[in-house]
């Protein structure tokens, strides 16, 4: 029985990570500084590796376009799309290198097909695979739920056998509390009891 | 022929040879026979269920020997085959004759004063006098407990008295004064001086040839005994010779101090002239006091009048009249203060005690050495415990007695004696432990406390015990166990008689053992308590297993198994219980079904059971409510999936990716 309890324990914080988390509160003042303190370093960057930037700009058009598309708050399109993107762009900017560091070798960089083909198929499996993933999850989730109701029935079959019907007692009030509607006039009129004057006034 | 019961290793009672002959008072008589051929005839007495013999005097008198009294020669407790039911058997060598007296109110032929002499008194002496040496009152010395001596030259032989309580069956005649006001159960156990009265009666009622008091009444026999004293009463204007007066003088003396001794006796028996004191008669008042339509001249007749008539004596001593007489007719004015300003106080001692209480009171101050006197009841203080003991099952009893104490009209009384003796310090140090148990009502205390703690070798009362007797705490549990072997009743095995039996019995018992008993009656914390108690005795007596009694426990607790939550834990107990009942061990059952730690620990697991339970039962709630399988969760998850595909592959390429570029460097 203890053992099951952890068990439930374990398993009942599982489900509880898996419901709603808090939302957590932003500092402004935090970001932006960040920001800043971004923008200052990463313009000399681009000074310096213009042409490289020049290339990854133009091979990251999809992930730019992830953003605009992607509402949610996590970004998860936008992540996905970025990261097999810069895959994509990887070859043609090791390329760029492998010639120099010069606008023309940008160029000539950029007008190789292949180079946009790869970078842009990248993005597009990136595209594809958030798009196909939800009804994956939807079924995995549908089973995760049978397992995990299976589960707790039967710990909750254990504990009636051990402790009896009584152990229901609590879940059934929770139960019926949780059906039971609002009403703080209700509440006054059903379970306050008939008032006994003799008792309150001490006679 | 009915099977013999035994006594000891020695005797063999009869039931089927009935001696009527010789029963005593509340006991019959059969036939018995020793394991020696060739004795004297044997007879037993089989004693009734309500009093109990006189054992305590037991053992000092089995040594008595060639003495002219039927003393016991063994004694047992058995199952009576006629009734089935346990009774006191004593044995005794049958008398060589026929009873003097037939009965009490018979008729025989006077005897003559010599024969009286010769075959009484002198054969009766030595047995007074050897029951003097050993401390041991006869109390029960009268002409229907006489017996003639085996031929007509043989003297008389004294019957048995140790088949009741002191005095309880002496016709009123043979008591003094004192025992005859109080009510048979409240008469003292008395001394060699109630015995000397009792055989200046007992030669009276010879003389007489029976009752010399025939045809009046109890009352009439007190009054008379006040009035003229006892001499007169008894002897009245009988012709005696002066012979015969003076042992009938100094014995019916009703002044204890002024009445024959053994030595006075011994002085006459030896043919020396004595001249007996004359007990003074109470002392008259100038003026006689109306009570109930009757003159009363003198305190101790009106006080005994007036505990005949209690409604109308305590209207009287709420009047003004009584005062006033008592102020005014009474010779002794400092005794006429005294009493008077007795009387005066009744006004306020109206408002916190009874009338019973405040008469009582009264009639004490009235006449000091009557007994302790309420309506129906009257004891010497001495006797209250074995009056209470009795009389427990009559009404009221238990609520006399309980005001007797409370109101402490036993140490007004040993205020208002004339003299002190010894024996009222160790009668105080009773009363107060009597006090001190009646304020406390539980279990183990009480009126069935001061039963046991002040009558040594009383059985237990308890209905329970109806078919047995439980005279000492070795056969209480034997006794229980044999209940329960016959099938236990629904009864509890423990009642208030049983917890203050105990109690009064074993006095190592711990106050642990009778608080327990606290709980609510028939609650399983009662039921603990109960088998604390008989644990602690079965721990104490040492005695040996008792599986039945165990049973019947383990029967009435079964809601404390009842009450754990864990099915489990309920089984794994009730067999541990089983097992710890077949051993019969009633402290290793006691620490199974009175183990707090278990109850505790089997209370928070069941909390955290149906915390659990609570738990699970909202998680399926919101599974079921698409809590895991809603738009939003699954657009989470698939997009962190997403990701962590995503990044997978990502690594992978960078990896391929930085490999390629540096096998071709």
């Amino acid at each position: 029985m203890a053992a099951a309890k952890q068990d439930a324990a374990k398993q009942g914080g599982a489900a509880q990570r898996g419901g709603p988390q808090p939302a957590r509160r932003r500092r402004p003042g935090k970001n932006a500084s960040a920001r800043l303190v971004f923008g200052v370093l990463a313009l000399p960057l681009v000074g310096v590796l213009f042409p490289t930037c020049l290339v990854l700009g133009a091979g990251m058009v999809p992930t730019a376009l992830a953003f605009l598309f992607d509402r949610g708050r996590e970004k998860y399109l936008v992540l996905s799309v970025a990261m097999l993107n810069f895959c994509g762009i990887l070859p043609a900017v090791a390329e760029l290198w492998a010639r120099g560091q010069s606008i023309s070798s940008a160029a000539a960089t950029l007008a190789d097909p292949l180079a946009w083909v790869i970078a842009y198929g990248a993005a597009a499996l990136g595209w594809l695979l958030h798009m196909g993933m939800p009804p994956i999850v939807s079924v995995y989730y549908e089973q995760l739920t049978k397992t995990r109701i299976r589960q707790l029935a039967q710990q909750q079959k254990t504990l009636v056998e051990i402790w009896g019907e009584d152990v229901k007692l609590e879940a059934k009030s929770e139960a019926a509390a949780a059906e039971r509607p609002k009403d703080k006039s209700s509440r006054s009129e059903a379970s306050s009891p008939q008032l006994d004057k003799a008792s309150v006034l001490g006679l | 022929m009915s099977s013999m019961v035994s006594v000891g290793q020695r005797f063999q009672v009869d039931p089927g040879a009935r001696l009527a002959q010789l029963d005593s008072p509340g006991c019959e008589a059969y036939a018995a026979e020793g394991s020696e051929p060739g004795g004297a005839p044997l007879f037993a007495l089989v004693c009734g269920p309500e009093l109990p013999p006189r054992l305590d005097y037991f053992t000092s008198l089995a040594r008595i020997e060639k003495l002219p009294l039927l003393a016991p020669l063994a004694w047992t407790v058995a199952a009576w085959p006629t009734l089935g039911k346990e009774r006191y058997i004593l044995v005794f060598e049958q008398p060589g004759g026929a009873r003097v007296l037939p009965a009490p109110d018979a008729k025989i032929k006077p005897l003559r004063e010599e024969d009286i002499f010769r075959k009484v008194v002198r054969p009766l002496f030595p047995v007074l006098e050897d029951l003097s040496v050993r401390s041991i009152p006869h109390r029960a010395i009268r002409a229907d407990n006489l017996f003639y001596g085996g031929d007509a030259n043989a003297g008389a032989v004294l019957g048995e008295c140790f088949s009741a309580p002191a005095g309880y069956h002496q016709p009123l005649i043979y008591e003094t004064l004192e025992n005859a006001m109080a009510s048979r159960a409240g008469r003292a156990m008395g001394e060699l001086s109630d015995d000397l009265y009792a055989l200046g009666v007992l030669l009276a009622v010879l003389l007489a040839g029976g009752n010399p008091c025939a045809g009046m009444t109890d009352e009439q026999i007190i009054a008379a005994k006040i009035e003229k004293g006892s001499y007169a009463t008894l002897i009245g204007n009988s012709r005696t010779s002066l012979a015969m007066m003076e042992p009938l003088r100094g014995l019916l003396c009703d002044d204890p101090d002024s009445r024959w001794r053994i030595a006075d006796l011994q002085l006459w028996l030896d043919g020396r002239k004595l001249t007996p004191q004359q007990a003074p008669l109470p002392t008259k008042t100038a003026r006689a006091f109306e009570f109930a339509g009757r003159p009363y001249q003198d305190l101790r007749s009106l006080a005994f009048a007036m505990s005949r008539n209690w409604a109308e004596a305590t209207k009287v001593i709420k009047g003004q009249e009584l005062a006033k007489w008592v102020k005014r007719s009474l010779p002794d004015k400092e005794l006429a203060g005294e009493l008077y300003n007795r009387l005066a106080a009744v006004q306020i001692a109206s408002q916190r005690s009874s009338n019973h209480e405040i008469l009582a009171n009264v009639l004490i101050a009235f006449d000091p050495p009557a007994p302790i006197r309420f309506p129906d009841f009257a004891s010497v203080p001495e006797a209250l415990g074995q009056a209470l003991a009795i009389d427990f099952r009559k009404p009221n009893t238990v609520e006399i007695f309980t005001s007797i104490i409370t109101a402490r009209l036993p140490n007004f009384w040993l205020e208002a004696q004339a003299h002190t003796r010894s024996e009222f310090v160790q009668l105080k140090k009773t009363l107060e432990m009597a006090a001190f148990n009646l304020q406390r009502t539980g279990w183990g205390f009480g009126a069935e406390r001061c039963v046991y703690e002040y009558n040594q070798g009383w059985p237990c009362r308890s209905p329970l015990f109806d078919s047995f007797i439980v005279a000492d705490i070795d056969r209480l549990l034997p006794a229980l166990e044999r209940i329960a072997a016959a099938g236990p009743p629904e009864a509890e095995p423990v009642d208030r008689h049983i917890a203050a039996f105990c109690a009064a019995r074993l006095k190592r018992i711990p106050e642990r053992a009778l608080t327990a008993l606290g709980g609510a009656q028939e609650s399983s914390e009662h039921r603990i308590g109960m088998l604390r108690l008989l644990a602690t005795v079965q721990h104490l007596t040492a005695s040996p297993p008792l599986p039945a009694l165990a049973r019947w426990f383990v029967r009435l607790l079964s809601p404390v198994v009842e009450s754990f939550h864990s099915r489990p834990y309920r089984q794994d107990l009730a067999l541990q219980i089983q097992n710890a009942a077949e051993k019969g061990d009633l402290t290793l059952l006691l620490t199974l079904v009175d183990n707090i730690a278990d109850k505790q620990t089997d209370e928070q697991d069941y909390a955290q059971a149906r915390t659990l339970y609570a738990k699970g039962a909202r998680e399926i709630r919101w599974l079921e409510a698409g809590g895991l399988t809603n738009a939003r969760q699954v657009a989470r998850g698939s997009g962190q999936a997403t990701v962590l595909l995503s990044a997978v592959l990502a690594g992978t390429t960078l990896v391929i990716l930085t490999l390629l570029y540096v096998s071709t460097m």
